[in-house]
């Protein structure tokens, strides 16, 4: 499986929502979305759960996340 | 792969939309108002011009903006989903819009058939926000939104107390009945201005200001103890302004600092960050020196000079809270026209970025002449001859605000109709 990586670290809201939204558009089920912001992107995981995405997010030592998402089933 | 997202927590698009466009012509309309009185509407606070154009501020822009952010903010932010949000939405706009109408033309013609039209329609419209809202917060919050929800429920039942106390008010003025004007009037402007107004715009700034200002979080500590504190204190004010005992003054002291440490800290965070400011960071800044110079002002001019009051709800209603607003609204209507584009299913590739809805010169420009607009109305309490110019700046650059927003739905609804004839 290939990465899509998504540092979205420093951005302003919504810009990390546009890039993941855009990553989004290109996911297939052979590739995955690794993304790092530098908050817990709450509203992020209700859009997911509610449109076939699986996500595991990992808090970081330094208080960023790191999110990765693929394709559900 | 292009998908079309749904998300069950957003209300659809028309729910604080119609609030959002809607808001700016009411400030604008107060702006007019002014202009057209002229220095003697700012002779006390108690003019008729002087009651009607406070009512189009507090109603018709700032409550007309905060219960349509309340709304999209609840089920998005804190995941409370508002019950039978399209109604209550609907039914408190067109009691909002109408009612702020009636009452400002209640207070200019002094006819008291139009105070007893206007209340029951504004109680209506207030009550029924209230209690959906009231609903709404009274569940569990997501974690990360609790700072905010706390200072919410504190707001929504001061707004409740504000309605019932302007209804008094209102049938009083209509001659129903006798009251002690003055002394319900205090209460009604406090609760309404400070527990309504300011804890709601503090409540939200301690979710928005870290997140699209880029400072760090609040501590904890101090989003979870300032709106209570305040709330407490503003009770005791009122048994203390009620009895018209002296030590009243000491919690509305503490109250004024409060409010001070605030706008304090959250200027020495934003002065901290390393990011460039945009126009939200310039309206923040415009609005939090604002509140200062209000507590500044409290402390510093005497209580019983008739300039006071007129001067501090300029600097409050306009300097602080409304800028906060029109800063804020830079931010949300862009972001749901682009967001609700994308729940449409049209292609991200053909709707504009965030930034692109209304332009940053655009926006930088108009508030400018906003600030401008602020500092000869705040002058004009000692130049009269700058009352007309700084209320047509004023109304001016309040109608700039609405003729953006709109030419930004406007981009949206032609975005949409050219989506639907391509898929045709």
């Amino acid at each position: 499986m290939s990465d899509i990586l998504l540092d979205v670290r420093g951005l302003m809201p919504p810009e990390p929502l546009e890039r993941v939204m855009d990553a989004l558009d290109v996911l297939t089920p052979a590739t995955r979305i690794v993304m790092l912001i530098d908050r817990e992107p709450l509203p992020l995981y209700r859009i997911l759960e509610r449109n076939g995405y699986h996500y595991r997010a990992v808090a970081q030592n330094n208080g960023d996340y790191r999110v990765e998402i693929t394709l559900a089933g | 792969m292009q998908r079309a997202l749904s998300l069950e927590d957003t209300p659809a698009l028309a729910v604080p939309l119609r609030f959002m466009l809607t808001a700016p012509w009411f400030a604008c309309a107060a702006g007019l108002l002014l202009a057209w009185s002229g220095p003697d509407a700012l002779a006390s606070r108690w003019t008729p011009a002087a009651l009607a154009l406070t009512h189009l501020m507090t109603l018709g822009f700032l409550a007309m903006t905060m219960a349509g952010a309340m709304l999209q903010m609840l089920p998005v932010v804190a995941g409370l989903a508002v019950p039978a949000v399209r109604p209550v939405a609907r039914l408190c706009w067109l009691g909002l819009a109408s009612g702020t109408a009636l009452l400002a033309l209640a207070f200019v013609s002094g006819r008291p058939l139009l105070f007893i039209m206007a209340a029951p329609v504004l109680a209506l419209a207030l009550l029924c926000f209230a209690v959906a809202v009231a609903r709404a917060l009274a569940r569990r919050t997501a974690a990360g939104a609790l700072a905010m929800t706390i200072g919410m429920r504190i707001a929504v039942a001061s707004l409740g107390i504000v309605a019932v106390l302007g209804v008094l008010l209102a049938a009083s003025f209509a001659g129903v009945y006798q009251l002690p004007v003055l002394q319900v009037t205090s209460l009604h402007a406090a609760w309404g201005l400070v527990g309504w107004v300011a804890l709601l715009v503090i409540a939200v700034s301690f979710q928005v200001i870290p997140m699209f200002q880029s400072t760090p979080a609040y501590p904890r500590a101090l989003t979870l103890a300032l709106p209570p504190s305040v709330a407490v204190l503003l009770a005791a004010w009122s048994i203390g302004s009620w009895s018209q005992a002296r030590w009243a003054a000491w919690p509305a002291a503490l109250i004024a600092l409060l409010l001070a440490a605030f706008a304090g800290f959250t200027l020495y965070r934003l002065a901290l960050r390393k990011r460039a400011p945009d126009v939200t960071s310039f309206y923040w800044l415009l609005s939090l020196a604002s509140l200062l110079g209000c507590v500044l002002l409290h402390f510093l001019l005497d209580a019983d000079n008739p300039r006071r009051p007129v001067l501090l709800g300029i600097l409050f209603i306009g300097g602080f809270a409304a800028s906060a607003v029109n800063g804020m609204l830079y931010k949300i209507v862009p972001f749901l026209l682009w967001y609700h584009l994308g729940i449409a299913g049209i292609p991200r590739g053909a709707v504009p970025g965030v930034s692109a809805w209304i332009t940053g010169r655009a926006s930088k420009a108009q508030c400018c002449a906003y600030a401008a607009a602020m500092a000869m109305l705040a002058g004009s309490v000692c130049a009269p001859e700058l009352v007309r110019p700084g209320a047509l700046l004023f109304a001016a650059a309040t109608a700039w605000l609405g003729a953006l927003l709109l030419a930004a739905a406007r981009r949206y609804r032609q975005a949409l109709a050219a989506s639907a004839t391509v898929s045709a």
